[in-house]
């Protein structure tokens, strides 16, 4: 039994779409395909319908109207209700949230600030915190019109849900800096009632937000859970303006200059020659720089520091001060802090250990 | 098995796809022939919850370029459109690895058919096979699983990730070294036996 055939019965039989699922993934493609051929297809839009009622899934109910979501309260962090019966892992196709959604695709920012409007008040965030930033972001980076419009409703409460996980995981990290008990023993409380709510719904298949969010909370690991607050929450607008998440910008575009970099690598099997000019030949979104001997040339901006056999080594700033790297070494990968650098012929220091890869 | 599906109609994924610039719904034949496996290639990467809705979009980015396709069998390119949808939702996959992790997968030990120390070895491998999967290079992941989970050649991965054949076979090789690494590292790896 070799490597290969672990993974393939790491894994099983490969799971087939129900009728139900293959019918709603077929609506996508056929609602596309009649908006290029400027037609529609209310015959098989009906059937699709017709389906989802079948499974039981309510149409054109409104949630709120059927008191599926209500304010939360102290002892319920996320309001929404749950349909009864067993909802485990691979259970969650929105279906499990009593949620209306069958043809409720969320295809424009009025309907997206809507649905987020709806949701809001059933989710508790710290004080003084909200949605805005997030839905702001979510605007930004999402095409209503196109493919990024099949959002349904159920996906907007799940992602807000996970917006609150990352709220509450930064003010843990918060409270924890200036030993505010009480505000850490609050993130604790309402996590542990988010993730409840959400393996009762499916959504955290694992127990993931009890087992390790709130495990590193009450074990005190803030490192861990900056970590995981940098790679997680990190450029999804959830807590946009903390040192976590410009660190985790910043960690993001270096990531993605390391992929440009071994593809050089790939073709030649060494970093000679990689520069700027090569670098924006594999990702010209890049804004690259390759400055002699400063570790960065602004926050936003991947630095070639080091690029020669088989050692490369890239660093860029967070716009929090701190400068990232990662270094490849004869194969081996570091991701790191760069050191202080003192003097103009000093040589950048990639020390490992602040941050993990994404 | 993706080539019965690409052969199994009238005409080849190319054909329909070509047709479909002018005759859109022509496209619903791709969809029909390789809607299965990309869900399931998603499930195994991302978990059910965000394979439906991966697989949608896998299909609309497909439906999009439409016009850029060259060749006869769609799967590959799917698959790689796929893959680059994956990269996005790294939280998701991480989470699928953790609970691989943790359930050791009832599916896997049912299907290890070589006894009792064999179906032992196997379930006990499983962690150590989610954090090895954890640790690799995201276009090496892809490579290893197309391979490993979906049983695509080294042509077709390097025409779903745009690469030449010998890269596959270098990024195959890193991944499988890495594998072998953790399981090593965590005494799940006996020499000579588990090498392939």
């Amino acid at each position: 039994m070799d490597d290969l055939d672990l993974l393939r019965r790491m894994v099983g039989e490969a799971p087939i779409p129900d009728e139900t699922t293959r019918a709603r993934m077929r609506a996508g493609i056929d609602e596309r395909m009649d908006k290029a051929t400027g037609q529609k297809r209310r015959k098989s839009r009906s059937a699709v319908v017709a389906i989802l009622v079948a499974a039981g899934v309510g149409v054109g109910t409104l949630a709120a109207a059927a008191g599926v979501i209500r304010h939360w309260s102290e002892g319920e962090p996320v309001a929404i209700n749950v349909l009864p019966g067993y909802h485990g892992p691979g259970s969650f196709e929105g279906n499990s949230l009593a949620i209306s959604d069958p043809e409720r695709i969320v295809a424009s920012v009025t309907t997206f600030e809507a649905t987020v409007a709806e949701f809001a008040p059933a989710i508790r965030l710290p004080e003084e915190h909200d949605f805005t930033t997030w839905m702001l972001h979510v605007e930004r980076v999402t095409d209503f019109l196109s493919s990024d419009g099949l959002w349904r409703r159920f996906n907007v409460a799940g992602s807000m849900v996970f917006v609150a996980e990352c709220q509450w995981g930064q003010h843990w990290v918060d409270a924890s800096k200036v030993g505010d008990s009480t505000g850490m023993g609050e993130s604790i409380d309402v996590l542990g009632g988010i993730g409840a709510w959400s393996q009762s719904a499916g959504i955290d298949m694992d127990g993931y937000v009890q087992d390790v969010l709130v495990k590193q909370m009450k074990d005190g690991d803030a490192i861990a859970l900056q970590q995981y607050l940098g790679i997680n929450c990190g450029n999804t607008g959830s807590i946009i303006g903390s040192a976590v998440e410009l660190d985790g910008f910043a960690q993001d575009i270096l990531a993605q200059a390391l992929a440009a970099a071994r593809q050089f690598y790939d073709i030649g099997d060494t970093y000679a020659g990689f520069d700027v000019p090569e670098a924006e030949k594999t990702a010209a979104a890049l804004a690259w720089a390759s400055p002699d001997w400063v570790p960065s040339a602004g926050p936003g901006q991947p630095n070639i520091a080091v690029a020669e056999g088989k050692r490369l080594v890239l660093t860029g700033e967070s716009e929090s001060g701190a400068i990232f790297c990662i270094e490849e070494r004869a194969g081996v990968t570091t991701y790191g802090r760069v050191a202080p650098v003192s003097g103009i012929d000093a040589h950048v220091v990639c020390e490992a250990g602040s941050w993990k890869r994404p | 098995m993706h080539l019965l599906e690409t052969t199994s109609g009238d005409t080849t994924d190319g054909q329909e796809i070509v047709a479909s610039v002018s005759d859109p719904p022509r496209f619903g034949q791709v969809f029909d022939r390789h809607v299965d496996s990309i869900y399931g290639y998603l499930c195994r990467r991302v978990g059910h919850m965000c394979a439906e809705e991966l697989t949608s979009e896998t299909f609309a980015r497909a439906f999009d370029g439409r016009d850029r396709f060259v060749g006869e069998d769609a799967l590959p390119w799917l698959y790689g459109i796929a893959s680059n949808l994956v990269r996005h939702h790294a939280r998701a996959e991480r989470r699928q690895l953790a609970a691989y992790a943790r359930v050791a997968s009832q599916d896997a030990r049912d299907q290890v058919d070589d006894g009792v120390e064999g179906r032992m070895d196997a379930a006990a491998m499983v962690p150590a096979l989610a954090e090895a999967l954890r640790r690799l290079r995201p276009d090496e992941r892809d490579v290893l699983l197309m391979h490993a989970w979906q049983g695509l050649s080294y042509r077709d991965i390097a025409d779903a990730q745009g690469i030449a054949v010998g890269t596959v076979g270098s990024r195959l090789t890193r991944a499988r070294a890495t594998v072998r690494e953790v399981l090593r590292e965590r005494g799940q790896l006996r020499e000579g036996r588990n090498d392939g």
